[in-house]
């Protein structure tokens, strides 16, 4: 997805208006999202912040308040039968019964869904050396590692032909390595039909995500703080340090500031970058920009 | 656009939810109650000597229908709330909803085939004179009956939202599936065979409201929130 969005047909692949869901101690939303068609798109926040049931709700597994929600340009959420066979979802934990080893899924797989591809899952359970679906030694995944686990859900839901995935957290149990094998097999997922496919996941793995994320949603309390193209974030926000001295002249420019005895840094819009031009300034990482974002709305959270 | 057809069939839909096959389930609901309570009895006998300890009184028949109705429950409760392992996934699966109630029926038609013949299983043996479990095949209706009763009150146990709630209601009834064989053949001196058929239809009535309820709470309750 090296392309520059304008350079690319620009359809949603999902578009959310209004979505509200409520609990007893949590509201989510109202949230008005698109998520553009052919991309990664990572769903960012604190713990807390909704990424989850935002999720579920995405994938059907929990039901909305209120709102609208329009797939793939043209199905809503009330043809989830549709939805059902073109989004490959996964959930953070126990995405299946522990009981089931790589046999029993392969074979329950093929069984709950069309476009299960029995040899896809057995490659991708090699490349993940998670051993084979056809070994006569099974491991249950109640004896797995949190991360085979997630090796596990990841195979299964790639070894389908989707046109969506959407994965909670795929990032968090796995090894630096896995996590790498991760983003090379969004990167190909993309590739494979190359503008069709989406993929949307929440991840707190900022850093090690970052080349495989190209459009991000920043959530805060139920809320959408920012989202953007990356490129585009990293164009509209800089990262600013300066002696400590200079902070208070840099204080109404600042988005967010931490100081010590000697210098401070922070995050705040470019086109501030002129009124602050007695401090160093740079372009962020994802990183930077997450925790820049997400501790502004935790300070208007509590303002 | 081209709608895609979505539904399972009820045999799909078992091997979907459990991953075994309605088959499959039965055989372990008659053969491991079944494994676990000679187990038990062997066990029973070699450190008391006694052979009678076991096969001489109503024991046999308790331990086995106590032991098939927690392998009941735990297969009714899978994957019913979200947050339980496989619960996010079965949510996904092909005919969503649809495939859970299908499972659902399917495996209250499988407790309930297991139960008869595990008891018949049961009956064999004494008529064959290698135990003695519910003092005589007269009562075999009867007990059976109560069994398929129990089993019909298990199946509430998927509207029980608190779990510790649930383990309290699955307490009582295995101990009552305890005690069927001691009722049934203390209480009931005669016209066993009425109290059989009248039990049996209560039991049959239980069953079919359980399931149509159950199913319409999960859909109500827990499925769509």
């Amino acid at each position: 997805m090296a392309e520059k969005k304008g350079e690319v047909k620009m359809e949603n692949v999902l578009e959310i208006k209004g979505l509200t869901k409520e609990y007893k101690d949590f509201r989510l939303g109202s949230l008005d999202i698109e998520i553009p068609c052919g991309f990664s798109t990572a769903l960012i926040g604190a713990n807390g912040a909704g990424k989850t049931t935002l999720i579920d709700i995405i994938c059907g597994v929990t039901a909305k308040s209120s709102g609208e929600m329009k797939f793939f340009g043209s199905f809503t959420d009330n043809d989830r039968s549709d939805l059902r066979n073109r989004i490959g979802y996964c959930s953070s934990a126990n995405y299946f019964p522990l009981d089931w080893n790589l046999k029993k899924i392969a074979g329950v797989m093929e069984t709950a869904f069309d476009n299960f591809d029995r040899q896809r899952f057995t490659d991708l359970c090699g490349r993940l050396k998670l051993g084979s679906p056809s070994d006569k030694k099974q491991k249950k995944l109640v004896k797995m590692s949190d991360g085979n686990k997630m090796r596990t859900y990841i195979a299964s839901v790639l070894a389908r032909d989707t046109d969506l995935l959407v994965l909670d957290e795929p990032a968090s149990s796995l090894d630096p390595l896995a996590r790498d094998i991760l983003c090379e097999m969004f990167r190909e997922y993309l590739s494979a039909r190359d503008g069709e496919r989406s993929v949307i996941f929440s991840t707190h793995n900022i850093a090690d995500m970052e080349f495989v994320t190209d459009y991000a949603v920043f959530m805060a309390e139920g809320q959408v703080v920012e989202k953007g193209f990356i490129e585009d974030l990293k164009a509209k926000y800089i990262i600013v340090h300066g002696d400590a001295a200079d902070c208070k002249k840099a204080a109404p420019y600042m988005l967010t500031c931490n100081t010590n005895s000697t210098a401070f840094e922070g995050i705040a819009l470019a086109e501030n970058a002129e009124s602050l031009s007695y401090a160093a300034t740079e372009k962020p990482t994802l990183q930077q920009l997450s925790i820049g974002i997400l501790r502004k709305a935790e300070e208007n959270e509590k303002a | 656009m081209k709608k895609h057809d979505d539904k399972l069939n009820v045999i799909e839909s078992v091997k979907v939810w459990y991953g075994f096959s309605i088959f499959t389930i039965i055989l372990a609901l008659v053969a491991y109650p079944l494994l676990m309570t000679f187990a038990f009895a062997l066990f029973m006998i070699l450190i008391s000597g006694d052979r009678d300890i076991m096969f001489e009184n109503d024991f046999i028949g308790a331990i086995a229908l106590a032991m098939q109705l927690m392998l009941i429950a735990v297969i009714y409760l899978r994957g019913i709330k979200k947050e339980n392992p496989g619960g996010k996934f079965l949510r996904t699966v092909k005919g969503g909803f649809d495939t859970f109630a299908k499972s659902t029926a399917s495996t209250t038609l499988g407790s309930v085939i297991s139960v008869i013949l595990m008891t018949g299983i049961l009956a064999v043996l004494e008529y064959s004179g290698i135990i003695i479990t519910f003092f005589g095949l007269k009562r075999y209706l009867l007990y059976v009956s109560c069994a398929l009763l129990i089993v019909g009150l298990t199946g509430f146990m998927r509207c029980v939202s608190s779990y510790v709630l649930s383990m309290v209601y699955l307490g009582i009834l295995v101990g009552s599936a305890a005690i069927i064989p001691y009722v049934v053949n203390k209480l009931f001196y005669e016209k066993f065979i009425f109290y059989g058929v009248i039990i049996g239809a209560a039991a049959i009535v239980m069953i079919i409201m359980s399931t149509i309820l159950t199913i319409r709470f999960v859909k109500e309750r827990i499925w769509d929130r």
